[in-house]
């Protein structure tokens, strides 16, 4: 009897790798399929065409491994909502192209006065929401009191900033608007995802709870896409707006694909079901590798993305500015840059990034010294070395990769670096409720202006949720980000914020380990694909044809 | 006992399997080549060769000396999760099934309650709501496996526990926990120990499996697991990366297996 079943066991294990084996075969038959067949067929719009080979001329396959939460344009700060919300609604002005500067939208233009504070919008008069009725002055109004009522991310850029009780609904199309004091960077604030505009009908609809719970999975914007459908995790899909006032877009229907993983994504890319992956899900090391193979192509466009770290300042011994300064020059940045980032990236002194005005070009960079490095860490007293936790979020091999070499580059000054991997929304709650040591994060800043980087990075008012993840304070800074803020002097704002950026590269609250480029796997056959430096969540599918 | 091990091959395998395998752990850093944790990025994904004989990994790590190391890691797991959840299964089976009443209701009904749920769904949330690590990987198995081994051990209790020498026992006046841990416990236990040799390589398949998903071993840490995960994007350009580890779980896992098999086929005296 045991004898026996051992020869079972083996003939069972020999046919389970037959089972395999076949598995593959069925596979590799099922994605080399040619695609002539099906050519051959009559062409019918309706039915779903399977065909991998030659591209939908008009249907636009996107893919990202992050789900989308909601599409409250007010209420998220996702990223995969706001490339939703991007293209279901329209703003006031908006960003386009390669530039990082605002370009009109639904507003033809605008005035600003002398002062700074009173913005009069005239309206374009042929646009109009997705049900038919036009966008006008009212709508305007409702969408930022809305924004700021929610008192989520939105409310960020128009609450104490706005004067709640000035609008002025000139006509139909003309509306002014007054601030409390002067903000110098509100038009640019406008072209962001914030400055939404929603129909007010929304209020006589689904007034109750401001429409929040409506939204979250509806829309009501007049942008050039409507939403079609949406199956959670899976698709959400997007058909052209017709009566688009910038004509109808080409994709007359652009899938969003939730692919989770990035190795499978990168299989549907190179086979041609999908057209263009989102640029954060694939590591530079696999985009090498696709490169101009399999018909892909990878798009290589400047970015303002800043990789950095924060150093929780409430901690001890991150207290200690010497501290701060050895880890400084204990990191081996050109190798983290030439070989986790392949080059894509160049150092970077602080968080305003190189091309955006107010970058302050003289700024301290730290080099790799780690004899400078074991001095600073004597004169603190702490040459004997001491532990931290870096926290990362989980599925990210680059950040994993980074903080691994961190990780061993900190070990050569004693320095013992515990990584602690977190799925994504505990990573957020610990390193905004500042129990961490150090956290590991890339940045992009929503509208080009150096307030947006600083404020949210060293203001103390911003510690913890708004963003400013080392728990730094500084006076000095707290005084001339608030100066530069009320100032519409531009020479005076250049230099309150270069004065900033020095003297955070003397306290270090974070460490800046590169500015990346940004890099997009996509089809050969994707035209017009145009990649914004700062904001790489806005994809111009309206614009996108196919060859 | 030696000879009817050695008449059967695939015992032979699996025990030499596990040998080389606590060889390995006892004595990896003089196998190991090169330091498991030290990164040299500048020689990242070099296909095996002579200096790096199964290639090195995204940082530059050697992937031989990983796996090396990694064999302690998962031995610790295996051995550790099977020594501390079988002397708990067994006990609490042993009291169930000597008892019975509202204390065999009490035990079972809690395994039945711990056995409702796929175990490692179980260890995941528990790891998940302990926090990443590798000793709490180590704390979610413990609490999963202990179950099996109550069930068990109570049920070959029940069978002997009316037995004629139990019965004497009781008549010479021995009080019930003597005959329980002298008479009984080591009349039933040979089947739960077969269970726990067998477990050993479900245990280190498990705890890669959430080293894997990111709740186990934290980088730098060797686990094959958690290897395994950070290769798989660029599995196709760096088969190496990923293949070694997924052999090392494999073979490792088929070792404990085989073995398993023949000590269960050799110690129970009904399969024979």
């Amino acid at each position: 009897m045991p004898k026996q079943s051992k020869w079972l066991k083996i003939v069972f294990l020999i046919f389970m790798s037959f089972v395999l084996l076949v598995g593959c075969n069925k596979y590799n038959e099922e994605t080399t399929t040619p695609p002539k067949e099906n050519e051959q067929e009559q062409p019918d719009d309706d039915a779903v065409v399977e065909d991998p080979g030659a591209p939908q001329k008009d249907v636009f396959n996107f893919a990202t491994n992050q789900d989308i939460p909601h599409l409250d344009p007010h209420g998220t700060s996702a990223n995969t909502s706001f490339r939703v919300t991007y293209m279901l609604y329209d703003r006031l002005v908006t960003y386009d192209g390669t530039t990082t500067e605002v370009v009109p939208q639904l507003a033809e233009n605008w005035e600003i006065s002398e002062d700074g504070t009173t913005y009069t919008f005239f309206l374009r008069k042929d646009a109009k929401f997705h049900d038919g009725s036009p966008v006008t002055s009212a709508a305007v109004e409702y969408s930022f009191r809305r924004a700021i009522d929610i008192g989520k991310s939105a409310a960020g850029i128009f609450s104490k900033v706005i004067d709640e009780n000035s609008f002025e609904i000139v006509d139909d199309h003309t509306i002014k608007i007054k601030l409390l004091k002067p903000f110098g960077p509100f038009i640019k604030a406008l072209g962001t995802v914030f400055g939404n505009i929603l129909n007010p009908n929304l209020a006589d609809n689904h007034g109750e709870d401001l429409g929040e719970s409506y939204l979250a999975d509806k829309e009501v914007g007049s942008g050039p896409y409507v939403l079609e459908s949406w199956d959670r995790g899976q698709k959400l899909v997007l058909k052209a707006n017709e009566n688009y006032w910038g004509g109808t877009p080409t994709m007359k229907t652009v899938n969003i694909n939730i692919v989770p993983e990035p190795s499978t994504a990168r299989l549907m890319l190179e086979k041609g079901e999908l057209d263009l992956l989102d640029d954060t899900m694939i590591s530079p090391d696999v985009i090498k590798q696709m490169d101009g193979k399999n018909g892909v192509e990878i798009v290589n466009a400047p970015g303002f993305q800043i990789d950095y770290f924060p150093m929780n300042m409430t901690q001890k011994p991150l207290d200690n500015k010497l501290v701060r300064q050895a880890i400084a020059h204990a990191i081996n940045y050109d190798v983290i840059i030439d070989n986790v980032f392949l080059g894509n990236g160049e150092r970077i002194g602080g968080i305003v990034p190189k091309g955006m005005f107010g970058y302050n070009d003289g700024v301290k960079e730290y080099d790799y010294n780690l004899d400078k490095a074991k001095e600073l860490l004597k004169e603190a007293g702490q040459e004997g070395g001491f532990t931290v936790e870096m926290a990362i979020s989980e599925n990210n091999e680059v950040r994993r990769n980074i903080a691994v070499m961190l990780q061993s580059d900190l070990a050569k000054i004693g320095v013992t670096v515990d990584i602690k991997t977190y799925a994504w929304p505990t990573f957020l709650d610990l390193v905004t409720s500042g129990k961490h040591d150090f956290g590991l994060v890339a940045w992009t800043p929503d509208y080009a202006d150096p307030d947006y980087n600083l404020w949210y990075f060293a203001h103390s008012s911003s510690k913890g949720p708004g963003f400013n993840l080392a728990f730094y304070e500084n006076k000095r800074i707290d005084e001339l980000l608030e100066l530069a803020r009320k100032s519409v002097d531009d020479a005076q704002r250049d230099a309150a914020y270069k004065e900033i950026q020095a003297i955070m590269a003397e306290d270090v609250p974070y460490i800046f380990l590169a500015q990346r480029s940004v890099q997009a796997a996509k089809r050969e056959w994707v035209e017009r694909h145009e990649i914004n430096p700062m904001n790489t969540w806005y994809v111009p599918f309206h614009k996108i044809t196919k060859k | 006992m030696f000879r009817r091990l050695v008449s059967s091959p695939l015992t032979v395998f699996g025990f030499l399997v596990v040998f080389i395998l606590v060889i390995t752990a006892l004595f990896a850093p003089l196998i190991a080549t090169h330091s498991p944790t030290e990164v040299n990025i500048v020689n990242k994904l070099q296909p095996p060769s002579q200096e790096h004989i199964f290639g090195t990994d995204e940082v530059g790590r050697d992937i031989f000396s990983r796996i090396v190391h990694g064999t302690r890691i998962s031995l610790k797991i295996g051995f550790l999760v099977v020594i501390l959840s079988f002397p708990v299964g067994t006990i609490l089976g042993a009291i169930a099934g000597y008892f019975g009443g509202i204390v065999d209701q009490f035990i079972m009904r809690t395994t039945d309650i711990f056995l409702s749920f796929p175990g490692i769904i179980l260890a995941m949330s528990i790891a998940a709501a302990l926090g990443p690590s590798i000793e709490n990987v180590l704390l979610a198995l413990v609490i999963v496996w202990w179950p099996w081994y109550t069930r068990i051990v109570r049920s070959s209790v029940l069978a002997i526990k009316n037995a004629e020498f139990i019965e004497s026992a009781r008549a010479l006046g021995a009080n019930p926990f003597r005959i329980l841990f002298k008479e009984i416990l080591p009349n039933s236990i040979a089947p739960a120990s077969i269970q726990a040799s067998l477990d050993f390589g479900f245990v280190i398949l498990a705890a890669a499996g959430l080293s894997f998903i990111g709740l186990g071993a934290q980088p730098p840490s060797p686990e094959w697991g958690a290897m395994l995960s950070s290769s798989r994007e660029i599995l196709r350009e760096a088969w190496w990366a990923a293949t070694f580890p997924g052999l090392a779980i494999l073979f490792t896992v088929l070792g404990f297996n085989l073995l398993g098999d023949g000590l269960r086929d050799i110690l129970d005296p009904k399969q024979r």
